[in-house]
């Protein structure tokens, strides 16, 4: 590659990630100021944002919530488009590439539109009660992801995998608990915590969604900021920037452990 | 070299004991069309056999029937006597290695050896020793730990091959055992096989489009073209006499040169050329040749001769001149338009130039004619 275009290439790459991460550094740096309101550079340097963000039941409360919803959600997501990617990946269906763009659509649609059908539907039609509501919703917008995620690794196992394994005196069920359930277990971790991750940290679908008596955090946080920039904020902000970090190293340290070792790049051939 | 049994001994109709599994009448029909049709063989016990033909000829297809993969819509097949129709895959003694080896990628080396005998509840020291002898046999040893991503592909192939071996099958499928390999590999790892399937005195059948490899290795090449059998041999026998047009055509080079018979004597049969040059050679095995009949006369281009325009039987001027190192082929075309090729010692590439007109001759006995 050409010296200035690896120059220019550097350049550009760097300033994205400065782009990206600049926000959440500055937030996570302002969160330690003293001043009752978030400001950057700080002023003076204090605990005292986390410890009445820790103490604040509200936040608690809505912490729980998202939790519940996420891993609600994100169970029945996994479960859902893990099936669905199967059958896509494995079986040539009728109309598979309909029922897989299906699946897909709500990558494209607009939240906000997605959100106002669902309560216009819920309100009109029928929905469940409600907390289930958001839970629906976050279903919805969670499971291209784990298609996303699962598709192409379903798609490389190899049929006959299956068919060695019965050659060997395997059993369909012996097969599923010795070979494929091993072999999709990174893919499973992987597509759950992605889809916990969307859900605990939407907004839009939330606002419209979620029962008055049991908001998210991401609701709680957008409050908050209505009337001011509240330090705990960015307290909170810090500290789920620290707990979702601690959650990708875990997922990186189980999915590594499943992971077939890298091929050596040059085979010895003894 | 040059064996003029014309007449191939028919085949033995009841089951010999020799015989490990004997396809009877096979056809396998999906929908309308016939992958498999009528399909008759016998694999002796102890053989390595060739199922050879171009992609779509039934070839795997006929594999995965005798591994249990796949039923056949008609026919019987029978492993030691017993019919096997319906039977699964691991109910009977054979033992299959796919073509790219379906190694399982989450287990180790070990591992995956280990897993046929953990399925039969073998005790875990036996079992231990299996699987150390098994990679010793293999030459293994020191992977036993590895992934199958951190293997190369020959080692890779010979993990496949013992986890199929490990179980003592009496019959080793082998589902076009090296494409995956690159072509110097390739070479070696053939013989490797041979060795260790003579080795083990153990029946294997496998199935390949590449008529070197079959001819390399195999005791019996099963000649397979549009889910038939166009012709069961031992190589040589194949080559020397090919039954068929697509055979002679499949197996090694030949110049397949078109006409009418025009005489037919109890040892030879002459064939008038479309140019008018009468050629004489031998009925191929089972050939039917009326008079009057069109017939090809097939000639091997290594059974060819030079000489001065005019002592030979047909004149052709060389086209293109291929030096191969260890031989050379010349391509030569007549005025009628037939093409011819001719191999032959390196020094055929610089005594003939292109351009030149040369008389090509060969010997009757080498020639075959098939209708």
């Amino acid at each position: 590659m050409n010296r200035s275009v690896r120059t220019t290439l550097r350049v550009t790459n760097t300033a994205i990630y400065v782009f990206l991460l600049a926000p959440l550094v500055i937030v996570a740096i302002a969160s330690f100021g003293a001043t009752s309101y978030l400001r950057f550079p700080p002023q003076g340097f204090t605990f005292e944002w986390f410890g009445r963000a820790l103490s604040d039941g509200v936040y608690w409360s809505t912490f729980y919530t998202s939790l519940w919803v996420g891993v609600v959600s994100a169970l029945a997501a996994t479960v859902i488009g893990l099936l669905a990617a199967y059958a896509l990946g494995r079986y040539r269906l009728r109309g598979s590439g309909l029922i897989g763009a299906f699946f897909l659509s709500p990558l494209i649609m607009p939240t906000l539109v997605f959100a106002v059908a669902l309560l216009i539907f819920f309100a009109t039609v029928w929905g469940p009660p409600g907390i289930w509501r958001l839970v629906a919703g976050h279903l919805v917008i969670t499971i291209p992801y784990v298609i996303r995620t699962a598709l192409p690794v379903i798609e490389q196992l190899d049929a006959s995998l299956n068919e060695a394994a019965a050659d060997l005196g395997a059993s369909a069920l012996t097969t599923a608990r010795t070979i494929t359930v091993p072999i999709l277990a990174p893919t499973v971790l992987v597509s759950f915590g992605l889809a916990f991750l969307i859900s605990f940290d939407e907004l839009v679908l939330a606002l419209f969604l979620a029962p008055p008596s049991a908001p998210t955090l991401p609701m709680q946080i957008y409050s908050n900021v209505q009337f001011g920039l509240d330090p705990t904020v960015g307290a909170v902000s810090t500290m789920l920037l620290v707990l979702t970090a601690a959650f990708m190293v875990v997922g990186q340290l189980i999915t590594a452990r499943f992971t077939p070792t890298v091929p050596s790049t040059t085979p010895q051939e003894d | 070299m040059s064996a003029i049994d014309p007449a191939a001994p028919a085949a033995a109709q009841g089951e010999s004991p020799e015989t490990e599994l004997s396809i009877r009448g096979v056809t396998k029909r999906y929908g309308q069309v016939k992958a498999v049709d009528d399909l008759t063989l016998d694999i002796p016990r102890g053989s390595l056999t060739a199922l050879l033909g171009p992609s779509g000829c039934g070839k795997t297809t006929t594999l995965r029937m005798l591994g249990g993969f796949v039923d056949s819509t008609e026919g019987q097949i029978h492993l030691r006597g017993h019919d096997i129709a319906g039977v699964p895959p691991h109910r009977r003694d054979t033992a299959m290695v796919f073509q790219h080896y379906a190694l399982f990628p989450h287990m180790t080396v070990a591992g995956n050896l280990a897993y046929g005998l953990r399925r039969r509840k073998i005790g875990k020291r036996d079992r231990a020793d299996r699987v150390g002898e098994m990679l010793e046999l293999l030459g293994l040893s020191h992977l036993a730990d590895r992934r199958p991503a951190a293997l190369s592909g020959g080692q890779a192939q010979r993990v496949a091959v013992g986890r199929a071996l490990i179980l003592n099958p009496s019959v080793l499928l082998l589902d076009e055992p090296f494409s995956a390999l690159d072509a110097q590999l390739r070479t070696s790892t053939r013989t490797e096989l041979r060795r260790l399937q003579q080795e083990l005195a153990i029946t294997a059948v496998f199935v390949t489009h590449d008529q070197e490899e079959a001819m390399a290795i195999a005791d019996q090449v099963a000649v397979m073209n549009d889910g038939r059998l166009e012709q069961v041999g031992t190589p040589q026998e194949i080559y020397e006499n090919p039954a068929t047009r697509f055979v002679a055509g499949f197996i090694g080079a030949a110049n397949l040169l078109e006409g009418t018979v025009a005489e037919t004597r109890r040892d030879a049969v002459i064939v008038t050329l479309s140019s008018g040059i009468a050629v004489s050679g031998t009925a191929g095995p089972g050939a039917v040749l009326a008079l009057g009949a069109e017939a090809v006369v097939i000639v091997r281009p290594e059974d060819t001769t030079m000489s001065e325009p005019g002592t030979g039987i047909l004149d052709a001027t060389v086209e293109t001149v291929s030096f191969l190192g260890s031989a050379s082929e010349l391509r030569l075309r007549t005025d009628d338009g037939t093409a011819l090729s001719v191999r032959g010692p390196r020094s055929l590439a610089t005594d003939h130039p292109r351009g030149s007109v040369r008389a090509v001759s060969w010997p009757t006995a080498a020639t075959r004619i098939l209708p």
